[in-house]
């Protein structure tokens, strides 16, 4: 291509709608979509260049808001999360790598270039499925030398609260290695700090901050996400990298 | 009692001599007008303080050069409204003008430029409603506060955009770093421009601009040497980085010229040398200013480009040039054609996924050096630029190569040129620096 219309950062939601998440839990996640856009707003110049998507799985998986500028949306189209069935995380992972590619393809050919989604994956329970370890690796095993497997990876994000299972979890976190500033993290609820509801919220400040900062970042010619500082991290929620799990 | 009379004697000495100081001082302080308040920014009913130059003489004239008599009128001409502010530019600047309100009225390149008409064009209309329908309706009370941008968008290269309009930030921290810096003059043949910018994204989270430039001559004066470097990354100091590459480089490139010729520059060595600057630059830094986080590495981490090209030549005349370049600012040639030549190699846009990943001093990467021995003939320019402007360029071969290629026919009048390197193109909100080098045939008005 001779030249680029524009260069965009697409973040991707994901959250978990299983029966247990309803109520206070449901009603802060709801509260995500409005809150980053607020956020978005105040930030002049991210307006232009961020795209928000939202997904919620159960049993199945459903694209509730695609890729969308979401400064654009005016309130009645906000999409609303409301629970439903179990928790496969196989779903939204098959889902999630379908919907990359096909937006990543239609942003191409609208003249942007993309920068590597980020995606935060939300979840209150341990997965009710088995194969989800393989639909994971689908979405994120990618080999450079030989560019073989998903070019397209995310880095994932998870984000744990009451049930789920800290140890799956840490799994999806991706890429789990390389330079510091690579390396993604997993966000839990601190139980004995805060309830799930208001650890979802801290988490929601988190991921505005890092979709704020990593605007700033990308613009700067950094590489990959960037997230807030250790120090600025609310009482109610803990953060992990990769590494403290390898054992 | 001795004592106590030679103290207060003392003393009575000291502020005598102190205020003989700030007398001096203050009869030699010239009153030079705010260089940002001239040109781009509006003066209606008022008359100008400054005479903007020609095509072909230093820019800028300071205020008590001109009789205190002398009033320089407005130029009538296309008045254009961006945001709410009226710009009333000169006539040099008014041609500039008109190409911008041409592109921004039928938001293409100038390939569709008809006739000028005669009336004044209607004025853009920003209208925040209209541009974002969504907004003020969600949740936010900060929707709908829309304001108008600190200076106006001058020119508009295909869609704008929300951010031009509705960045206004002023400040940045740390303080006192220049959002702009611009130079313009001659040089033997050469007629240089230079603008370094802040871009929106660094306006909007009151970060310093991270581009620098550094404009320099070598070999008595035989040679003109350009550094350009782009701090890289969040760190809060590579804007350092960038000013020590541009300036230390520029300073090594002249000494190495008393030895040898353009082509037989040295760059691993000077590359080393920034490198071990860099990395002394950021050790002496005080402690509290350094997050304890950041790698040596990537706290100064910057790119650098430089050129080093015949000055002592005639006009008409082929200039040689050596280019080196470290990262990905990018050196340009426009050839005659209107033709944009890549003088060191262009970003691989194959990628599925795009990154802003670049090589960086301190760190060395030597198959990451790309040096260049090239010549611009007569009626063809040099440019040499970080990234904000490289990367919406592409091959050249677009809009922005198109839109460009047009302005920079011929050097622009000096505030012009700024506001062309300024120009508002949907997501593209990194800094902007350009240095560009017409080598003209003719001198002579």
């Amino acid at each position: 291509m001779s030249e680029t219309r524009g260069r965009l950062l697409p973040f991707y939601i994901i959250v978990d709608v299983s029966a247990s998440m309803a109520g206070d839990k449901l009603d802060q996640a709801n509260q995500i979509l409005p809150d980053l856009f607020d956020a978005l707003v105040k930030t002049s110049a991210l307006q232009d260049k961020v795209r928000i998507g939202l997904i919620d799985f159960s049993d199945d998986a459903r694209v509730l808001l695609p890729l969308a500028d979401l400064v654009e949306l005016t309130a009645d189209q906000f999409p609303e999360l409301s629970a439903r069935g179990g928790t496969s995380y196989t779903e939204p992972f098959r889902l999630l790598k379908n919907q990359i590619t096909s937006d990543v393809a239609q942003l191409k050919q609208d003249g942007y270039q993309v920068h590597r989604p980020a995606v935060f994956f939300l979840s209150d329970g341990a997965p009710t499925d088995t194969n989800w370890q393989q639909a994971f690796t689908e979405l994120t095993a990618y080999d450079r030398e030989s560019k073989t497997g998903f070019g397209m990876y995310p880095n994932f994000v998870p984000l744990g609260v009451d049930g789920a299972d800290e140890r799956i979890l840490a799994q999806l976190i991706h890429p789990k290695d390389g330079p510091p500033d690579r390396r993604s993290r997993m966000y839990l609820q601190n139980k004995n700090k805060a309830s799930a509801g208001e650890a979802i919220r801290e988490m929601a400040e988190v991921l505005i901050a890092s979709v704020v900062q990593s605007g700033q970042n990308a613009a700067a010619g950094g590489s990959g996400m960037t997230f807030p500082a250790h120090d600025d991290l609310p009482d109610g929620i803990e953060e992990f990298d990769g590494e403290d799990w390898i054992a | 009692v001795t004592a106590f009379h030679l103290i207060v004697a003392c003393l009575l000495a000291a502020i005598i001599l102190a205020l003989i100081y700030v007398y001096k001082e203050v009869r030699t302080l010239k009153l030079v007008p705010d260089k940002s308040d001239l040109g781009l920014l509006p003066r209606p009913n008022d008359e100008y303080g400054v005479a903007m130059a020609d095509r072909n003489s230093p820019p800028l004239y300071e205020a008590q050069d001109l009789p205190r008599s002398a009033k320089l009128t407005p130029v009538e001409g296309p008045t254009l409204v961006s945001a709410n502010r009226t710009v009333v530019p000169d006539a040099e600047l008014a041609e500039d003008y008109e190409r911008a309100v041409h592109v921004m009225g039928r938001g293409s390149g100038l390939d569709d430029i008809g006739p000028v008409p005669d009336t004044p064009m209607a004025a853009p209309r920003l209208d925040p409603t209209s541009l974002n329908p969504g907004r003020g309706k969600a949740s936010s009370d900060a929707a709908g506060t829309v304001q108008s941008t600190g200076d106006g968008v001058a020119l508009i290269i295909g869609e704008a955009g929300l951010a031009p309009y509705a960045v206004t930030d002023l400040l940045s921290e740390p303080w006192g770093h220049p959002d702009t810096i611009l130079d313009a003059g001659v040089i033997g043949p050469l007629h240089v421009r230079a603008v370094s910018s802040r871009g929106l994204s660094h306006r909007s989270y009151k970060r310093p601009r991270q581009d620098s430039y550094c404009l320099a001559s070598g070999n008595s004066g035989g040679s003109f040497i350009i550094g350009v470097a782009d701090g890289v990354g969040n760190s809060p100091d590579s804007h350092i980085g960038a000013s020590i590459a541009v300036r230390q480089g520029c300073k090594l490139v002249s000494q190495q010229l008393l030895d040898v010729a353009a082509d037989g520059i040295d760059w691993t060595k000077i590359l080393e040398n920034l490198s071990r600057t860099i990395l002394a630059a950021h050790a002496r830094r005080p402690a509290e200013d350094v997050a304890s986080s950041t790698e040596p590495g990537l706290a100064m981490a910057t790119t650098a480009i430089f050129a080093v090209l015949d000055a002592g030549l005639r006009p008409g005349d082929t200039i040689g040039v050596a280019i080196a370049s470290y990262g990905d600012s990018s050196a340009w040639a426009l050839r005659a054609n209107r033709h944009w030549n890549a003088l060191t190699p262009v970003k691989d846009e194959g990628e599925e996924i795009t990154s802003s990943k670049t090589v960086a001093l301190p760190n060395l990467v030597p198959a990451a050096l790309a040096v260049n021995n090239c010549t611009i003939a007569a009626n063809e320019a040099l440019f040499l630029m970080s990234d904000g402007v490289g990367d919406p360029l592409g091959n050249g071969s677009g809009e922005v190569g198109r839109v460009l290629a047009e302005l920079w026919s011929s050097p622009p009048s000096l505030f012009a040129f700024a506001a062309q390197v300024g120009f508002a193109r949907r997501t593209w909100d990194d800094d902007r620096t350009v240095v560009g080098v017409w080598n003209r045939e003719k001198t002579s008005k």
